[in-house]
């Protein structure tokens, strides 16, 4: 016999990656994201920021972790496991890393808090001259 | 004030003076991201709003004596809320009443996020103006 006895819950995770010129911290982040010092709204993007942080790692790295097993080339990993704009962030990747640029990648969760929950599963783009942030991969 | 009436249904209080410029720049974005996330949280909030004072005169007046035995009757508001409610029109005499589907705008995620416990407050304040008349009766 099986008895369901709480709500069917259905979470997930969105994969980011994070370019930036210098290390990655919040003075330019909060730049990027357009956001003014004195919103009243800053701190839903120091969220998104923490949640960065929590869960990026060097893109070479991730892939060696997670992925060496699955893709045989960090290329194919990026390409096929960044299903959604992969082709399109590869070449920056690449150029990137050429220039000395920082590359990260990590996934945000829907499971923590209701910020975080939202951002997993919107789609965005955060862009400027020292930060590039893609967050498209939600399969929402 | 927002208040369910039905699945996905609400009423809501908004400032009649509100426009997507005022919103924009009371969320204080200006730019990227924020900007256009904050437009689609506006656009979500009046997507396909009907003003519940304009609905009631021109359609039911007739049938029902009073705005608060319409509300009662045709929407299924409780009694303590419709009080609630015209306290809350009464204390913000510039704000509209709208009726709205929640999903109209076609965007779960930024309709639910607008009004999650961690914005509800501070997307209130914006939609009823409330500080900016605090201010501009103290000037």
């Amino acid at each position: 016999m099986k008895i369901r006895y709480d709500f069917v819950t259905n979470s997930s995770s969105t994969s980011f990656v994070i370019i930036s010129d210098g290390e990655f911290n919040f003075k330019d982040f909060i730049e990027a994201v357009g956001v003014k010092d004195n919103s009243k709204f800053v701190d839903i993007y120091q969220s998104l920021f923490n949640a960065f942080i929590d869960d990026m790692e060097p893109a070479r790295e991730y892939y060696e972790k997670h992925y060496a097993g699955t893709y045989s080339t960090f290329e194919e990993f990026i390409e096929k496991q960044l299903w959604k704009s992969g082709k399109e962030i590869l070449p920056k990747i690449l150029d990137a890393e050429t220039k000395g640029k920082k590359v990260y990648i990590g996934k945000l969760s829907s499971d923590h808090d209701d910020i975080e929950s939202f951002f997993c599963t919107d789609e965005f783009i955060i862009e400027n001259e020292k930060i590039f942030v893609d967050a498209k991969e939600d399969g929402w | 004030m927002k208040l369910g009436y039905d699945f996905y249904k609400s009423l809501l209080l908004i400032n009649k003076n509100l426009t997507k410029e005022i919103f924009i720049e009371k969320a204080g974005v200006k730019d990227g991201y924020s900007l256009r996330m904050f437009s689609r949280m506006y656009d979500s909030v009046t997507s396909e709003l009907i003003d519940v004072d304009k609905e009631y005169k021109k359609y039911y007046s007739f049938e029902y004596s009073s705005i608060e035995s319409f509300l009662y009757r045709k929407y299924n508001l409780k009694e303590k809320h419709i009080v609630e409610l015209m306290e809350e029109r009464k204390n913000n005499p510039d704000c509209l009443l709208y009726r709205k589907d929640d999903n109209s705008y076609g965007d779960y995620g930024i309709a639910q996020f607008t009004f999650s416990d961690t914005m509800y407050d501070r997307v209130m304040e914006i939609l009823t103006l409330k500080t900016i008349q605090a201010n501009e009766n103290k000037i």
